[in-house]
């Protein structure tokens, strides 16, 4: 069967669209989540740990890839937790493979960061919440990486507040004050 | 003139449409995680990419026997039926395939194979499920949820509905192998969400699906996933964000509680599709060539690539006003 020939405005339009997409800031994929709220996050994290990330590398494991953070733990703000915080991160880069997990957050080298943490099943250390359970700090504000999300709208507790930017000092009264 | 005139004319059309139309694709992410300026995601020639479903998890609630799976099909065929309208031809010739079901719980790549691109229905979260001492916690993360199906990437708090993982070449960004796992919710361990199948015209759900209503949209869910899967990203983060040109598009990255439009492909999702599998043609990438940075002038993309697109689109403008 011959394939129709484009017509001219639609290829156009297609042209034009190619312009955008290429000039576009460059996105990002994306998980389907709800919005949780920082005292729903510190409340089922074993740790909240405000540090700075130290190294990453990239895991084969089977058919998945993760990546192994080291954050140094500058102060803990809930629970309890090493100095040196090894994270298991979905996805990641090993050669010249690259695997991502939508929802998973990014990590850079000397990163300020605030780590919502748990360990399922009592062993390694995952951010609990995923990108909604990291913080990036700079300039005394905390903002979560929360742009490959898709929200689900769901309102949060009355009283807490959807894990969004804000300051520190809020995020760690926050947490501090979750019983 | 008349001639400068046509051209200005064209020019103004190529001009409105391109800020009228705002899908985006998504970029390649090096080992640091940061976008590689100018490579985006995209599957090679012959853009047939094989789908498997396991829909053996899906709550009998949400969907009557057998219609997730049928409703998931549905919504991968749209993409590969789009067209920008009744009378136009079809304009991509991306294949999504039905490899039909499977038994596999296995997401993730392996080099060599074999690989599968599974959409998979998890059956509960693993911290719900899966007994503390099992060795798959020791593992690394996917393990526990590809050898218990459970949906593992949220290990507390129930956040994440729907996850797409996908594994590329870095160095070109060609799609190798891409998996969608459906956090369905699970009576027994009373984790995971609602998903409906109920479309257009079902009301929101109040509590428990009944099978007429709408929780979390089945179609709109694996439609817009399936759009991330072909290598799109958001069109915009909100619909009421200054700017966004498509609100209602499939690939607009927020959704709300019983809406069921984004089964429906938005003009912007189908040029979308078209302009990175356009029928016939290639995909425009700048993966030939390595990255540059372009500066000064707010197009942050592989140099070589933007300039032989717009050389493109001029030629392109050439050639229309000689046909008139």
């Amino acid at each position: 069967v011959p394939r129709p020939t484009p017509r001219p405005a639609l290829a156009a339009a297609l042209l034009a669209a190619s312009i955008v997409a290429l000039c576009a800031a460059p996105p990002a994929r994306a998980a389907l989540a709800v919005q949780v709220s920082v005292e729903g996050l510190a409340r089922t994290s074993e740790a909240v740990v405000r540090g700075v990330v130290q190294r990453r590398t990239g895991v084969r494991a089977g058919s998945r890839i993760y990546t192994e953070v080291e954050v140094r733990a500058a102060d803990v703000w809930r629970g309890a937790a090493p100095a040196v915080v090894k994270v298991q991160v979905p996805g990641g880069v090993v050669g010249d493979v690259g695997q991502r997990v939508d929802a998973s957050p990014l990590f850079a080298d000397g990163e300020e960061v605030v780590l919502f943490l748990a360990r399922p099943g009592g062993r390694a250390w995952r951010v609990n919440g995923l990108a909604q359970g990291k913080f990036r700090v700079e300039g005394g504000q905390a903002k979560p990486d929360v742009s490959r999300l898709v929200f689900h709208k769901r309102e949060v507790e009355p009283g807490e507040r959807a894990a969004e930017p804000m300051t520190v000092a809020e995020l760690e009264r926050r947490v501090r004050e979750v019983r | 003139v008349t001639r400068l005139l046509r051209l200005a004319a064209a020019a103004a059309l190529l001009a409105s449409a391109a800020t009228a139309l705002a899908f985006k694709r998504s970029p390649v992410l090096d080992e640091l995680g940061d976008p590689i300026a100018g490579r985006f995601l995209f599957w090679r020639a012959p853009r047939q990419v094989t789908y498997v479903l396991n829909a053996a998890a899906a709550n009998a609630a949400g969907c009557a026997p057998g219609e997730a799976v049928v409703l998931a099909r549905a919504s991968f065929a749209t993409w590969t039926l789009a067209r920008l309208g009744p009378s136009e031809p079809q304009c991509t010739d991306f294949l999504f395939l039905d490899g039909g079901q499977t038994t596999s719980t296995v997401a993730g790549y392996v080099e060599g194979g074999p690989n599968q691109n599974l959409v998979v229905w998890r059956r509960g979260a693993c911290s719900s499920v899966v007994p503390a001492a099992d060795p798959c916690f020791d593992q690394g993360p996917g393990a526990c949820a590809d050898q218990h199906n459970c949906f593992e990437e949220d290990p507390r708090n129930s956040a994440a509905i729907a996850i797409t993982t996908t594994t590329f070449k870095v160095s070109t960004g060609e799609l190798l192998d891409a998996d969608l796992e459906l956090f369905d919710r699970d009576e027994a361990s009373g984790s995971g969400f609602w998903l409906t199948c109920p479309g257009p015209g079902a009301p929101p759900c109040a509590g428990r699906p009944d099978g007429r209503c709408v929780a979390i949209d089945l179609g709109s869910t694996v439609t817009h996933e399936a759009g991330h899967v072909l290598g799109l990203g958001h069109t915009c983060e909100r619909p009421n964000e200054s700017g966004c040109g498509a609100p209602m598009a499939t690939m607009v990255g927020t959704a709300a509680a019983g809406e069921t439009h984004k089964r429906v492909l938005h003009v912007d999702d189908v040029v979308g599709v078209c302009t990175v599998y356009p029928s016939g043609q290639p995909t425009p990438s700048s993966t030939a060539q390595p990255p540059t940075e372009v500066t000064g002038g707010g197009c942050a993309t592989g140099g070589a690539s933007a300039s032989g697109l717009l050389l493109a689109a001029a030629a392109l403008l050439r050639a229309l006003v000689r046909r008139r």
